[in-house]
């Protein structure tokens, strides 16, 4: 057993979450048309079926619409087309006040002439909301804003803003919770605490809960599951250990991760107990060869393939657990010590290979260093689609 | 290629000291990365090296000529701004050419110049983007330009300020192998400044940590990870942070948390009995052990289990203090598990009780006689 | 379809916006409504001037007779040179602006030396003064000096009028400018002052078209000045329109009204020109924001 947690273990739903409601998204399509230029779509179609009280967090690059989308379900963009279902309610038509949403976005207005903490009760005293003091002064004590609370919004930094934006969306206790990149102005210290204390905030208090970020580590930590998108597209939706370890395709693959897997151009050859890879340099000609038996792909013959390989798993130094000796030998390039690990770059054969070890190694730039890549490490795509063909760990 | 040598430097605006007061020497091809949190004063010492900027006082000295009272275009020095400044309404090419036509760098003739700048741009990669704008290029091609244009021209010293912060984490992750090499291939001194401790300890030579405009310790990246000199030091180096727990010495022991677990006193720590410390404990140096095969590991409750990247990380509930520990997610600890905890006595650091930053109570060691002025 | 995105909820068509645009046209016309009425005029033959409101027979004659030498005898000014001569004097205190006031405003906006605050708030102080609190003294003093009516002097005291506006605008810009990109040139083995040529000024551009183009139509419609210290030497076409109102004579308001219309069009093609200049965001991209 290890530590992740699946699906149906995830959420504790406690007694403060019995607001906590589903969001369905349906085929949501938004298309931005203007006079005299193409219209651009950005959103392309996205289908999404969120647990009341699950953290979601919508990952990828510039770009790829998951703003968008985030915008779309609070209601600051309208819907092209498609469905957005709040527990069973249909809120795409409705204006961004009557959804029911707290929304933790960073340039959210702040009125400039009240206090942060006269901010926070805005809300509350306006819906006489009762105990809206206590609510206030808890969470401004776990997201640690206690210092914050008599001053303005004027002479606050970002990170400080941002901190005040999540504070002002928790407070509500709302049954959705909608964040855009809510620690990106925070510092490293600060941002790992803010972090833990907002996943125990969201477990404690079962918010239904969408995170916009760009940030695979805040991604990777936070989420229950989460969708990977590109161009409008979500192209992955899943657990954290899905989209690791069985990526759909090339995207997700070389997204996920840093270092990002390493992709190189292959083939698979046939062999009498299972197949056998080649690895090509850039330059097409072969550079490593792998046995990979027990490997089962749908075609019996060769084929071309994307091999990908995760540098964590790759296995440097004589080799540890193959009784059948290291794959290659590769010639170090670089060899970053960073504490506690060590990002290692080796040429094999004309490939450059990126692997990560926890030990420190004593490589320089030169030397000749035996590497073994386990089948756990091992993903194969399809070359023109980027589909993935066969993830080595389901049949390590 | 040349020395440099910083003395006493000081610098205030208004009533901030910038910097207030550090001295480094730096070797001849050194690549000498400073590391500190914004406001630290590092863009203000690299700037006060280039001569952009009047200092209070201290001295400058490249190459063993005192530079402190010379203009900038008179110190043959190239440096590589965090925001880029590039000149807008010039393309690429020209930008990368207005050092050689300054007439300071060296004279230069059209086909030399263009050559140099061929050579410059196949090197980084940009060969194909000369004759555009700098708005028409995205972050990470700004900054090689910017690179490019230090690159361009014969220099003594490199002043690299932050290249690399703008950057998404993957093209970080991809020019930091290139600036090594880079760095290895051109020899010429360097100084770099960086937030980003990654970067500081797989690209420098030697790291100054530095805070509120004072040099806190100057050492090889193993040294400063190895020992560093205080508890802003060990705070700067790692993800997640170090653990920092408060303790009292006792028999050899020190007694953490609400005194149920202890951790011995390492060889080299200078401290007595009942002293009150700080111990601090790394969250990689710390490993998960079946709590009942080995009895002298350090009992605790997992209460939290996040994953992040490769490993997890738990935060462990020991005798009422809270560690973060990191591990390799197959050891099989869920949340709310019993865990055992072991770490190797090289590991544990001692500190001087207190709030804010105490130095270290035990040797530090320091790479030469001429640094940090407390 | 250039229609303007609605946010969910919000209904396309309203009472209350359509009572705007309504109300909006009214007062568009109640703003146009002088303009409007003195191109008619100036359309208007003598005997119409002044008893017909929309109905007449238009003539062209009026533009003509103001700038001929019928128009000249009429009110003693010739009425071309004047439009020459408000040229040479709006043009000249520009220019005069320019050269004193941009390296003014790049030292105001760049650094903080003592007593800069203090100069910067007196030249604004310039504009908030009445004209006509000062000219008195000025008039004497002109006298004294002897640069009563000369295009010298006019062009001394628009300063007045032009300095202001020029350093305000462009200490603005010149603060907004990034310091990194000077301090590249410098690296780069230029000097401050090549340096300020070569990298401040062309991102400034906008800038400096638009505070000049400011001031010139500042000091072209100014009135008290010339009216008091000069005559026909260096007087300005502001004066030279409203000699054709007779001074107690008869008033010819069609002869006023061409003639304020042709005093109108230099501004007005020189802003037309400098439109281009006027882009904004030069130094997107060369520094990361």
């Amino acid at each position: 057993m290890s530590v992740t947690t699946t699906r149906s273990e995830v959420r504790k739903p406690t007694a403060a979450s019995g607001a906590a409601q589903s969001l369905a998204l349906t085929d949501l399509v938004k298309t931005y048309a203007s006079r005299g230029r193409e219209s651009v779509t950005a959103v392309k179609g996205i289908n999404l079926a969120i647990e009341p009280g699950e953290l979601v967090a919508l990952l990828g690059p510039s770009g790829c619409g998951k703003t968008t989308t985030l915008r779309m379900i609070a209601g600051l963009e309208t819907v092209t087309s498609g469905s957005i279902k709040i527990g069973d309610r249909e809120v795409s038509q409705l204006p961004a006040s009557k959804r029911g949403i707290g929304v933790g976005f960073e340039s959210y207005a702040l009125y400039p002439p009240m206090s942060i903490r006269e901010n926070l009760l805005y809300g509350l005293k306006a819906r006489k909301v009762k105990g809206a003091d206590q609510m206030v002064a808890s969470i401004s004590k776990r997201l640690e804003m206690d210092d914050m609370l008599h001053l303005r919004p004027a002479g606050l930094s970002s990170g400080q803003k941002q901190r005040v934006a999540l504070a002002r969306a928790l407070v509500r206790n709302p049954p959705v919770l909608l964040l855009d990149e809510p620690l990106s102005h925070l510092d490293a210290s600060a941002r790992q605490r803010v972090r833990r204390e907002l996943k125990v905030l969201q477990r404690e208090f079962g918010y239904t809960t969408i995170v916009v970020t760009h940030d695979q580590v805040e991604a990777l930590s936070l989420a229950d599951r989460l969708a990977v998108m590109d161009a409008g597209v979500v192209q992955q939706f899943g657990t954290p250990d899905e989209i690791k370890q069985s990526p759909n395709n090339l995207f997700v693959a070389s997204f996920i991760g840093e270092p990002p897997m390493n992709i190189f151009a292959g083939e698979v050859i046939a062999a009498s107990d299972g197949v056998a890879l080649k690895g090509f340099g850039p330059d097409g000609k072969p550079a490593f060869a792998l046995a990979a038996p027990g490997l089962e792909l749908d075609s019996s013959r060769s084929r071309k393939v994307h091999i990908g390989i995760r540098p964590h798993l790759i296995q440097t130094g004589a080799a540890k657990s193959d009784a059948t000796g290291p794959d290659a030998t590769g010639r170090v390039i670089t060899n970053h010590w960073l504490g506690d690990q060590s990002h290692i770059c080796f040429d094999v054969g004309g490939c450059t290979v990126v692997g990560v070890t926890d030990k420190p190694l004593s490589a320089r730039a030169g030397d000749a260093l035996p590497v073994s890549f386990p089948l756990r490490a091992i993903h194969l795509f399809d070359p023109e689609t980027g589909d993935a063909l066969a993830h080595g760990l389901d049949r390590a | 290629m040349a020395t440099v040598s910083i003395s006493d430097l000081r610098k205030a605006f208004g009533k901030t000291k910038a910097v207030d007061g550090i001295s480094v020497d730096i070797a001849n091809g050194e690549f000498f990365v400073i590391l500190g949190p914004s406001g630290a004063g590092k863009t203000t010492t690299l700037k006060s090296v280039a001569g952009l900027i009047d200092v209070d006082g201290g001295a400058v000295t490249i190459g063993g000529t005192d530079v402190t009272r010379v203009e900038p275009y008179h110190r043959n020095v190239a440096m590589a701004f965090e925001s880029y400044a590039l000149y807008p309404q010039k393309t690429v090419s020209e930008n990368l050419a207005s050092p050689l036509k300054s007439g300071r760098t060296g004279k230069y003739n059209e086909s030399q110049r263009t050559e140099r700048i061929d050579q410059v741009t196949t090197t980084l990669g940009i060969n194909h983007l000369l004759k555009r704008f700098p708005r028409e290029l995205s972050n990470g091609q700004r900054q090689r330009v910017a690179l490019g244009r230090v690159l361009v021209r014969p220099a003594d010293i490199y002043l690299l300020d932050e290249p690399l912060s703008h950057l998404d984490a993957k093209l970080r992750a991809a020019m930091r192998a290139e600036l090594k090499q880079l760095g290895a291939m051109s020899n010429t001194t360097t100084l770099y400044v960086t937030h980003d401790y990654q970067e500081a300890l797989a690209l420098g030579d030697r790291i100054a940590v530095m805070r509120k405009g004072r040099l806190v310790q100057i050492g090889t990246p193993q040294q400063i990870w190895r020992r560093p000199a205080d508890t802003f030091v060990a705070r700067a180096l790692g993800q997640p942070e170090i653990n920092l727990l408060d303790g009292v010495v006792d028999d050899g022991r020190i007694r953490l948390g609400d005194g149920s677990f202890d951790v011995p006193v390492p060889r080299d720590a200078r401290c007595d009995r009942g002293d009150r410390v700080r111990v601090g404990l790394r969250p990689c140096d710390i490993h998960v052990v079946d709590a009942n095969a080995d009895r002298s590991a350090i009992h605790g409750r997992v209460v939290l289990a996040e994953r992040l990247g490769r490993n997890v990380e738990l935060t462990v509930d020991v005798a009422g203090a809270e560690l973060i520990v990191l591990a390799s997610g197959r050891e099989g600890v869920g949340e709310g598990a019993q865990v055992g905890l072991t770490v190797a006595d090289s590991d544990i650091h001692v500190f001087a009780a207190g709030d804010g930053d105490t130095p270290r109570l035990g040797p530090v060691e320091r790479e030469s006689a001429l640094e940090a002025t407390q | 379809m250039a229609r303007q995105e609605l946010l969910p909820g919000q209904k396309r068509f309203s009472i209350g916006a359509a009572a705007a645009d309504v109300g909006l046209v009214f007062w568009f016309i109640f703003s146009l409504f002088p303009i409007a009425w003195m191109l008619l005029l100036a359309l208007k033959n003598d005997q119409q001037q002044t008893t017909t409101y929309f109905q007449f027979s238009p003539t062209w004659s009026n533009f003509a007779t103001v700038v001929s030498d019928k128009g000249t005898q009429m009110t003693s000014v010739d009425f071309k040179a004047s439009l020459i001569t408000s040229l040479i004097n709006c043009g000249g205190a520009v220019i005069v602006s320019l050269v004193i006031g941009i390296p003014a405003a790049y030292a105001a906006g760049r650094w903080r030396y003592r007593g800069s605050e203090d100069l910067m708030f007196q030249m604004l102080s310039f504009r908030f003064a009445p004209e006509l609190m000062v000219i008195v003294p000025l008039f004497v003093i002109y006298n004294q000096i002897g640069l009563f009516d000369t295009k010298v002097g006019m062009i001394w005291v628009l300063q007045l009028v032009t300095m202001p506006l020029v350093v305000w605008i462009l200490r603005s810009y010149f603060q907004d400018l990034p310091e990194d990109l000077e301090q590249a040139a410098l690296l780069d083995g230029y000097t401050r002052k090549r340096a300020f040529l070569m990298v401040a000024l062309p991102i400034v551009r906008p800038g400096i078209a638009a505070a000049a183009l400011l001031a010139f139509i500042f000091a072209w419609n100014n009135y008290v000045f010339p009216l008091i210290l000069a005559d026909t030497n260096a007087g300005t076409v502001t004066v030279a329109i409203t000699k054709f109102l007779g001074g107690g004579g008869q008033a010819y308001y069609n002869l006023t009204a061409a003639a304020a219309i042709i005093a109108a069009l230099p501004p007005l093609i020189l802003a037309l020109t400098i439109q281009r200049y006027l882009v904004r965001g030069l130094s997107f991209g060369a520094v990361k924001a």
